[in-house]
């Protein structure tokens, strides 16, 4: 048995593919056609046409393998061993560009990734990971990691974000966000590995009271705790408990943070029957229509001091944008509402679905979460140091990134003043900080700010200025002396300064 | 040859010759600190409620589609 590999149009994919999957998978001409048509055709029509794709067979995949050994081969049923892969290229491409003494950078860049089909009827989606670029509509902002992946036996790269449709007996949508976001955390940190399915099953195994295979989901705890054992500081918001503004607001946080959360979606509040889960990994892009729509919210915790201060706050994540979701029903970067998170599926059975609970993977040693830090940053600001004058309208932003992020940032942007650039970028800094950038309607619009809160998002305690790494407004600086804790006022000028946007690339 | 590339000390040093600094430790200044370590026991008493209560919601909630 040898390798065949078919170079191939978009429009010829349908010709090509069907007569692959019906001999590769032992099925009929007729459920070949109709796997094409209802499973892989909703894949295929987004993407642009001029896309070109190499089919290659038999491909050996490390998470079918996984759930074949440790599942599908244990049952009487013929289930295959071997997938199909489909790498997708932007633009002709030409046997001979992958063989020989060749400049390979053009076709290296033209490279948007690649899908996996297994032989698990009708289910056939397996990993995939695909280049918003590779999109017709491609107009969002997304965290992605970089894969490498093989073509034929030449090694390319992608970035993008990880995505499998459930097989619905090994892994359901619980555990294929699991998997996800270890593929994602993987390839991208070395302090973690990729989960297979099996291996989240074996993480959770002193978790359940019940078999675990076939799957029939998991609870959001049993998610948290896989999550945890495999290196996170997982945290846990419900809507219930923070109420609808704060519970969105929230989340709009993390993401602006560029951090994949795992999102609980259910209408059982309608008595509905869905439970489900996907990944918010993105947002669209801000719009300055958005941006002038923004609106007061009030907060909806008591503070006093927000009550004194008489500034009126503008919160980033307030803004009515669409989400980027992987959904595993669906195929990958689905962009919704939060109001109306399953705006894809046709259904009625989907009717009233609301996101009711988030999961955030956070790095174990990120002690403040976005709940507190707000109330901090927020707190700083309404106390009112920097003289801000009443029914000032301020536009904030708060974001989680790592200082080595932040400084590289700062170290190369020009806008700031060099002062002020050269305090922060000399104050030491934990790995992770939470950061609240000050602006206005009308400085947001042009991406900059003209204030600066940086906290400590290892530092929990929050009395006497504990987490407070710098702050300042237009012509005033403070950082809290190292001893003391005593805050230092300086006057030194700001000026206005372009925004940090390395989290999801862009705003 | 040597160049000294960090700039805090020299910075900090002008500033407060040209005497544009100043430590915040007046009455005042404890008063508005304490008012915020307040506020932020709050906060964190409304925080831990909030994340206990989430906890158990969530181990009630099965997601299986």
């Amino acid at each position: 048995m040898n390798i065949s590999s078919i170079i191939c149009s978009f429009t010829a994919i349908r010709d090509q593919l069907i007569p692959v999957i019906r001999d590769e998978f032992s099925i009929t001409e007729r459920i070949a056609t109709e796997i094409f048509d209802n499973r892989l055709n909703p894949h295929f029509r987004r993407l642009k046409p001029t896309v070109y794709f190499l089919i290659e067979y038999p491909y050996v995949d490390r998470v079918y393998r996984d759930s074949y050994y440790s599942y599908f081969s244990s049952k009487q049923g013929n289930y295959g061993r071997d997938c199909v892969r489909l790498s997708l290229f932007d633009g002709e491409i030409l046997p001979e560009q992958l063989r020989g003494d060749v400049d390979m950078s053009d076709i290296g860049q033209r490279y948007l990734g690649f899908m996996v089909l297994r032989p698990t009827i009708p289910y056939i989606v397996g990993r995939n990971v695909l280049s918003p670029r590779a999109l017709q509509q491609d107009k969002f902002l997304s965290v992605g990691s970089i894969f490498q992946a093989t073509v034929s036996c030449i090694k390319f790269q992608i970035t993008g974000f990880p995505h499998s449709s459930q097989d619905s007996e090994t892994i359901s949508c619980a555990e294929t966000s699991v998997w996800a976001i270890m593929e994602y955390f993987s390839s991208k940190y070395v302090e973690y590995k990729p989960a297979l399915p099996s291996v989240i099953i074996n993480a959770l195994r002193s978790r359940s009271n019940f078999r675990q295979i076939p799957s029939e989901g998991l609870n959001i705890e049993q998610m948290g705790y896989a999550l945890r054992e495999f290196g996170f500081g997982t945290k846990i918001y419900s809507k219930d408990m923070y109420g609808d503004p704060v519970f969105k607001n929230l989340l709009s946080t993390y993401i602006a943070s560029g951090l994949p959360l795992i999102v609980a979606i259910s209408n059982r509040h309608l008595s509905g029957r869905i439970g489900h889960a996907v990944l918010a990994v993105g947002q669209s892009i801000t719009t300055d229509d958005q941006i002038d729509n923004l609106s007061l919210i009030p907060e909806t915790e008591p503070m006093a001091l927000l009550k004194a201060s008489n500034i009126q706050l503008l919160d980033n994540d307030n803004i009515e944008r669409d989400f980027v979701f992987v959904d595993d029903n669906h195929p990958v970067y689905q962009l919704a509402p939060l109001k109306d998170p399953v705006k894809h599926y046709q259904s009625r059975d989907w009717t009233g679905c609301q996101v009711t609970h988030f999961i955030v993977p956070l790095y174990p040693k990120i002690y403040l979460d976005a709940y507190v830090a707000k109330k901090y940053i927020k707190t700083l600001l309404f106390e009112n140091r920097f003289s801000i004058p009443g029914k000032t309208e301020l536009f904030l932003r708060i974001y989680l990134t790592s200082s080595r992020s932040y400084k590289e940032y700062l170290a190369k942007d020009t806008s700031h003043n060099s002062d002020f650039r050269n305090l922060i970028l000399e104050k030491p800094m934990p790995k992770f900080i939470w950061v609240g950038e000050i602006s206005t309607k009308t400085l947001i619009k042009q991406k900059k700010a003209n204030g600066l809160i940086i906290i400590d998002a290892t530092e929990p305690n929050l009395m006497n200025f504990k987490p407070l790494i710098v702050s300042g407004y237009i012509d005033i600086f403070y950082y809290p002396d190292s001893k003391s804790r005593e805050l230092i006022k300086n006057q030194l000028p700001l000026g206005e300064f372009f925004i940090f946007k390395n989290n999801l690339k862009g705003f | 040859m040597a160049i000294k590339m960090s700039k805090t000390e020299e910075i900090l040093a002008r500033l407060q010759s040209e005497g544009r600094q100043q430590t915040m430790d007046s009455h005042e200044d404890s008063i508005i600190r304490e008012r915020m370590n307040h506020e932020m026991e709050l906060v964190m008493r409304e925080s831990q409620y909030k994340e206990y209560e989430s906890q158990i919601s969530a181990s009630q909630f099965v997601l299986t589609k």
